[in-house]
């Protein structure tokens, strides 16, 4: 008998996670990691010790391994699942409150009022801890795009004892605007989506905000962190399940998007979103996830993408999935996207394709003149409620305008007095807005390095990452502003 | 000496528009300290350019005089300071040096985006920043035009600051000069990039009892024993990949109760750059492994299989116990005879295990 060579001996392991959205990275006696998988993990791998690291949210643990040389091959289940942080009151993860679930699971059945017809809204706020007396939807408002007020702390029930406030309406399908009121941090809002037939869940935690400046006393409130929240979607109906499988990976699938991960796998993703759809959220992360791949897999996306449209409707984060970066895509979908998406990543989508398509978001619409307050955070869109808000929709100036506008700007940053001007006026924040102190900022810094070129407003919108007619039409007040428009 | 060897090292604590940390402090002492080492960075103190709360270069900041946020120092005009002196060495297309150390304490965010390419990106606030206006240095936009311009071969970049994504604040690079730099010389710089966050998370600071009670960013804790104690390979050198599976073996371990996400290190595309080489190779630290016995039946031996599963040792149990030292790795321990048996991992303490 011929010995064998070592790479005969290979042995075929295969590891099954919890859950098909836990991450697992094999990982060899010099700590080397020689595979990572989500969900499954196959490899052929030399007898030896092992160990495998788990990770599920930004939870992870490790079990070990022995592959004795003497087995044909080895099977490695983790059935316990891991306890993650998550904002929503899920079955067996690290905030996981028996009280919470059935509250949420029996308030998502009934519906408080109605302000509208066809969607539904579940909100559910709790504190992190018990033992909060202060209800958790102190300075909550909810409101149409339009602004108008629909419901507020006093609409929904607060329970005590339990430190959770939930409230359900039903609704005309649509945009809304979840609004917190920070006090001296400022009003903030995030946008939720309904449609029709279908109940949007909407899951959020406390925190702490402190404001601390030096001259003035520290103060702090407890308010919903609108950047943590998770967003669900089920069968109007059929209510919150806190043991749902689907709910558990849109979970995993919504902190992956917040983290920059990317936590779904393509093929096994397809088929889950194609059987299973009892939660909608789970598509839209995860198509989200896979369209940052440094190679989307457009073919996923896209078959995706149309699964849900015909179940949701014109969803602004579904519609956004057509506006990659493959020019054969955009042809066949043109779309236009007046009320925001829900998601940064959908954002950062339309503003980019406003660069090569003004009419994507629609001049005068919500995206439109909303742009000045767009904060920059994942996964969720938020807006800081401006005082200069629905003071700019005049119409923005044509493109070889801006063009021009950018240049006389340029030009005069280039000078000793011009710059002094810029300078001046970056420094005098209350005057300018968001979007016109980012022009002035960025104008500076191309003075500091002596570009020749004027900034283009592509570079702009780039940079900015709000649509071409918003930073159009903050060149053209700027300049008024600045009183600097007849210099030219 | 390493006198071809320099370094940039920051840390604000006193933040009067935020919260003011107390690691950042300790953090540079600490970093600054293995710098001048023999057996670390071995740098003359003369290349160290530092700026803290207290001073930088050799302007002295006293932050009780401060009125408002707008005074607060050091600002980023201070910070670009440290930095001029190679920008000058790029512009001319001059060599500054072998290696550029470029340490970071304090308040930061990283820049928001879904963007591969600079998905590195990341920002120390300045002392003068606030809620509402978040000044800053985009630390890695000077690190990236030092390697796009090859002043130094080398460049070793350690950011313990969060790199969340700010709701109000924009990212906003550094007005560097505009240079034709050599792609091929560019390509060849090596690097070691590491921060103390992941993308969109925040490092954490943590009161160490058994330091004097004093404050350290988890991370540089974790990078300082890497350093410390990182088994170098045969040749004796610690190289970048090796500190790297250092830290992300032992920050938990150092984090204790508090929760940190994994860190973030980029080794770059080049090869790996060599830390530095332990003189002492030949008798490197092992940590101490005892296994004591539940119950003792005569002549128990205990059986030591490493991780492609050789027996390595077998010893026998005196008083119910025994010590080996092991190199860091996996290890199946069993009990001879029995079936009692348990795989550990070793890192870089010792431990003691009951089977």
């Amino acid at each position: 008998m011929t010995s064998k060579s070592r790479s005969e001996k290979h042995i075929p392991l295969s590891i099954k996670a919890p859950d098909e959205g836990t991450e697992i990275f094999l990982v060899n006696d010099s700590f080397e990691r020689i595979e990572s998988g989500i969900g499954n993990l196959n490899k052929n791998v030399f007898p030896g010790l092992y160990k495998i690291r788990f990770r599920s949210g930004t939870t992870q643990e490790d079990r070990f391994l022995e592959v004795s040389a003497n087995r044909k091959k080895v099977f490695f289940q983790e059935k316990k699942p891991l306890a993650f942080e998550a904002t929503t009151p899920l079955l067996n993860t690290k905030n996981d409150d028996s009280h919470h679930r059935r509250i949420a699971e029996k308030e998502s059945r009934r519906t408080y009022f109605s302000a509208g017809k066809g969607s539904s809204l579940f909100l559910f706020i709790r504190h992190p801890e018990m033992g909060i007396g202060q209800n958790p939807a102190e300075g909550i408002t909810l409101h149409s795009l339009e602004g108008s007020k629909i419901a507020d702390k006093e609409n929904g029930v607060h329970n005590n004892a339990d430190g959770c406030w939930s409230l359900c309406i039903e609704l005309d399908p649509g945009t809304y605007r979840l609004r917190v009121d920070t006090g001296m941090l400022g009003i903030f809002e995030m946008f939720v989506v309904t449609c029709n037939n279908w109940q949007t869940q909407l899951f959020g935690m406390t925190s702490e905000f402190t404001s601390e400046q030096k001259e003035i006393e520290t103060k702090r409130l407890t308010r919903l962190l609108l950047k943590t929240t998770s967003v669900h979607m089920t069968k109007g109906g059929k209510g919150f399940n806190p043991a749902s499988e689907s709910n558990r990976l849109a979970e995993l699938a919504k902190i992956a998007l917040e983290t920059g991960r990317t936590a779904v796998d393509e093929q096994l993703f397809e088929k889950m979103v194609t059987i299973n759809i009892d939660n909608p959220m789970f598509g839209i992360y995860g198509a989200h996830q896979l369209l940052n791949a440094r190679r989307p897999p457009y073919k996923v996306i896209d078959s995706v993408a149309e699964k849900l449209e015909r179940l949701l409707g014109p969803h602004p984060d579904v519609v956004s999935l057509w506006l990659g970066k493959n020019r054969k895509r955009k042809q066949r979908k043109a779309v236009a996207l007046s009320s925001p998406p829900m998601l940064f990543r959908s954002w950062e989508l339309l503003t980019r394709e406003s660069i090569r398509r003004n009419s994507v978001v629609p001049e005068g619409s919500f995206s439109d003149l909303f742009s000045n307050g767009m904060l920059s955070t994942t996964p969720w869109l938020l807006h800081r409620l401006t005082l200069e808000s629905g003071a700019e929709s005049y119409s923005p100036p044509s493109l070889s305008k801006t063009k021009e506008m950018l240049g006389n700007l340029a030009e005069i940053s280039n000078t000793k007095k011009g710059y002094e001007l810029l300078e001046n006026a970056s420094q005098q924040r209350k005057d300018l807005t968001q979007l016109e102190l980012s022009i002035v900022q960025t104008m500076l810094n191309q003075a500091k390095q002596s570009a020749v070129s004027p900034l283009s407003l592509n570079k702009l919108v780039e940079s900015m990452k709000v649509p071409t007619v918003a930073v159009k039409r903050s060149a053209n007040s700027l300049l008024e502003k600045l009183d600097i428009k007849q210099k030219k | 000496m390493a006198v071809d060897d320099h370094a940039i090292v920051i840390g604000i604590s006193a933040y009067p528009g935020l919260t003011s940390l107390e690691g950042p402090t300790n953090d540079i002492a600490l970093f600054t300290r293995w710098l001048k080492k023999k057996q670390g960075g071995n740098l003359p103190s003369k290349n160290i350019r530092s700026c803290s709360s207290l001073r930088c270069l050799l302007k002295k900041f006293d932050p009780a005089s401060w009125g408002s946020v707008q005074d607060a120092r050091p600002h980023s005009e201070d910070i670009g300071k440290l930095f001029r002196p190679f920008l000058e060495k790029g512009l001319q297309r001059k060599k500054a040096g072998r290696r550029l150390y470029i340490y970071v304490s304090g308040h930061g965010f990283a820049r928001s985006t879904d963007s591969y390419k600079n998905f590195q990106d990341t920002a120390l606030y300045t002392a003068n920043a606030d809620m509402f206006v978040g000044l800053h240095v985009a630390i890695t936009s000077y690190a990236e035009w030092f390697a796009m311009t090859a002043v130094f071969d080398e460049i070793v970049l350690i950011m313990d600051c969060c790199r969340t994504k700010n709701l109000i604040h924009r990212y906003i690079d550094p007005p560097l000069p505009t240079v034709n730099a050599d792609p091929e010389k560019a390509r060849k710089v090596r690097k070691f990039y590491a921060f103390g966050a992941s993308w969109g998370q925040a490092a954490k600071e943590k009161l160490f009892s058994d330091r004097e009670n004093s404050v350290y960013g988890i991370f540089t804790l974790a990078l300082l024993e890497a350093l410390d104690k990182a088994q170098p390979n045969r040749l004796g050198n610690v190289n970048g990949e090796t500190i790297k599976k250092y830290i992300h073996n032992v920050i938990d371990e150092i984090a204790g109760d508090t929760k940190v996400s994994p860190p973030e290190i980029y080794l770059g595309n080049y090869s790996d750059l060599i830390w530095f080489t332990r003189k002492d190779s030949s008798s490197p630290f092992k940590p101490k492994v005892t296994v004591v016995l539940t119950e003792q039946q005569g002549n128990d031996v205990c059986i030591i299989k490493d991780g492609s599963l050789n027996t390595i040792d077998s010893l026998p149990f005196t008083n119910g116990q025994v010590t080996v030292e092991l190199e860091p790795g996996i290890y199946k321990i069993s009990i001879e005879g029995t079936s009692r048996e348990q795989i550990i991992e070793l890192l870089n303490d010792d431990i003691e295990i009951t089977i």
